[in-house]
């Protein structure tokens, strides 16, 4: 059983705190994401677990053991880089080799087990090339495939897909997952990109500048984010966030956004009375937005600004006011000559989020 | 005459005027050296000052062998060997080390340290054969081949140690981790993913050092002066008299000096720029 626990922990660079007082645990098993924007701290999470950094303060746990000052040869952690870290001068073979070679493993041992690891990957015919004669993906899978050869207890992965294009990129998330769930290895894997977090992880672990913003499997945080951090970094396009005050009138609550007020069952929120006239910031995600041409209940004046058609659906630019614009994100195609034009909103209350 | 021909008519005129100023220039570098074997395969002085210009009428290799039995050029070669090799030996170990610790490590005044030891290669090395006599006096290092190693050594740091470091650069930090993470210790870190990769730089900092020892005349005169220690290039002395100078002896005796390094440098002179250039560039 191989969990890994982060409890407190604190990592510093001088007077720079790259992760402050981070706490999670990853199940046996799990996949884990690590989600956030450049220089939130997830890579120096992947470095504190796999040794090549020691932490300031807290504790980390693989298994049962704490592994704070433990170097990197004893945690039994492996390894998959950005940039793959692939040894240039040493052939596929030598490179998928290396981690057994260096541990004394017999040398037909290491045979079986690099053709064995080459073969799950179909890299089997690329075995006698350098990493400069194979193509992004190629070098992926043999970056995989020295990361996979020692058995580790947790697999650790830093953005291994953002070098690949679009396409190799989605047919390699599925594959990832598919090894995953195939070999039960407990992963950890940081990437910036929310689609690939939302797709790969059974736990998502969303960072900025350090601290942990929110866990939970993906729909959670899709669906109930805690913060506006979070809410706008997952979805694509972003959570709408508007500012409004709200009042409370016996079983309803009433959103006043200044250009307009809505009013809705005081059941769909948690405490409202807490943040009875205050200021708060209103979220609503794009999908939950309804466009209608004529008035309706609890409805919203918006001017469509801008369409950009996807296809089978489109997502329209609207103007509330002078300083509020929001996406609605509407089934079908809009036209251009649609432009100009005046439409009502109605946001579904059960998806209305409210920050304090 | 269509657009096409008027460009091909002009790159061709620009070819032949560029093929024609480099010929010119090699002429100038390698005649020298072709009129020193000339001369040196001729029998006699006379034959030498009669027409100096031209090839050997009858050559010979008389020259060559009086001169290196005169001036024992087998016991030349061989310390010169000794002081080239252990140079080198000793320079590519020391600044393989240091260039690692400049590159990988961050300390306080790092890059103040580096540009100390860059800026050396400012300084003459003519300026510090003084200082450097009264030193190696003081040491007992004098008439002595290893006092003339570690002054070859101090004065050679500078430019290996410039693109030694920049080979490191080059080399990404993450290629070391993933060698620490799949569980290598320091050394195998170093002997078999840092090491392989820095092959190039050192091969050409080794020719370089070899270059600038082999030929080295000053220092070794200087510091050395019983002939059982002199290097080759002091052993060219042994024809200037006080009042001739054997000039065949002379002509060959260069010829057994230069030749050697520059056999070597036109085998590796492709790797020497390679790695000189690539050093530099990406420094």
């Amino acid at each position: 059983m191989t969990r890994v626990v982060f409890k407190n922990v604190t990592k510093k660079y001088g007077n720079y705190v790259a992760v402050n007082n981070v706490s999670f645990e990853v199940e046996h098993k799990e996949f884990a994401v690590l989600l956030g924007p450049s220089g939130s701290g997830k890579t120096t999470i992947l470095k504190l677990i796999s040794g090549l950094e020691f932490p300031d303060k807290g504790e980390i746990w693989i298994g049962d053991r704490i592994v704070n000052k433990l170097p990197p040869k004893d945690r039994d952690v492996a390894m998959v880089f950005q940039n793959y870290a692939l040894y240039p001068h040493k052939t596929v073979y030598e490179n998928l080799a290396f981690p057994l070679k260096i541990r004394h493993v017999p040398k037909d041992e290491i045979d079986k087990r690099v053709k064995s690891i080459a073969k799950l990957l179909g890299i089997d015919r690329l075995l006698e090339r350098k990493p400069g004669q194979l193509s992004g993906g190629e070098q992926q899978r043999v970056a995989l495939g020295r990361a996979l050869i020692r058995e580790p207890k947790v697999w650790l992965l830093d953005e291994p897909l953002s070098n690949l294009d679009a396409k190799l990129r989605t047919y390699m998330r599925a594959e990832l997952k598919k090894l995953q769930r195939e070999l039960g290895i407990t992963t950890i894997y940081v990437t910036h990109d929310q689609v690939e977090a939302m797709t790969l992880a059974d736990k998502l672990i969303v960072l900025n500048e350090g601290v942990v913003q929110q866990i939970g499997s993906p729909r959670e945080l899709y669906e109930k984010p805690a913060n506006v951090f979070v809410a706008t970094f997952i979805g694509s396009p972003p959570m709408n966030i508007m500012k409004g005050v709200v009042r409370v009138h016996g079983d309803t609550i009433s959103l006043n956004f200044g250009f307009g007020i809505i009013k809705l069952d005081k059941k769909y929120f948690e405490y409202p009375e807490s943040y009875d006239n205050k200021e708060v910031l209103v979220g609503i995600r794009p999908e939950d937005i309804k466009i209608s041409f004529g008035k309706e209940e609890n409805s919203l004046k918006a001017v469509i600004d801008i369409v950009e058609s996807l296809g089978s659906s489109s997502i329209l630019n609207l103007v509330l006011d002078k300083d509020t614009l929001i996406k609605a994100l509407c089934p079908g195609y809009f036209e251009e000559k649609m432009l100009g034009k005046e439409v009502y909103v109605t946001f579904n209350p059960e998806k209305i989020r409210i920050f304090v | 005459m269509s657009a096409i021909d008027s460009g091909r008519i002009k790159r061709l005129i620009t070819l032949s005027l560029i093929y024609i100023l480099l010929s010119f220039f090699a002429l100038i570098y390698i005649y020298p050296l072709v009129w020193i074997v000339f001369n040196s395969l001729k029998g006699s002085a006379g034959e030498i000052f009669s027409n100096p210009w031209a090839p050997p009428v009858n050559p010979t290799f008389k020259n060559y062998i009086d001169a290196w039995q005169i001036a024992n050029f087998g016991r030349l070669y061989i310390n010169s060997i000794i002081v080239t090799s252990a140079t080198i030996t000793i320079l590519v170990l020391l600044v393989s080390l240091a260039g690692y610790g400049f590159s990988r490590f961050r300390f306080r005044g790092r890059d103040a340290l580096f540009l100390i030891f860059v800026s050396g290669y400012m300084v003459p090395s003519a300026s510090l054969v003084i200082p450097l006599y009264f030193m190696m006096r003081n040491f007992g290092l004098l008439n002595n081949l290893l006092g003339l190693i570690l002054a070859y050594v101090g004065l050679n740091i500078p430019l290996p140690l410039f693109i030694i470091r920049s080979f490191y650069n080059n080399i990404p930090a993450n290629l070391e981790e993933a060698a620490i993470i799949d569980g290598a210790s320091p050394f195998t870190v170093f002997w078999e993913i840092v090491f392989p990769l820095l092959r190039p730089g050192i091969a050409s900092i080794g020719i370089w050092i070899a270059l600038n020892t082999w030929n080295e005349f000053l220092y070794a005169l200087t510091f050395l002066s019983s002939p059982g220690t002199f290097t080759v290039p002091i052993g060219l002395l042994s024809f200037f008299g006080l009042y001739a100078n054997a000039w065949g002896l002379i002509l060959a005796g260069f010829v057994i000096v230069l030749a050697p390094l520059e056999i070597i440098y036109m085998i590796f002179q492709k790797q020497i720029v390679r790695g000189l250039t690539r050093g530099a560039i990406r420094a």
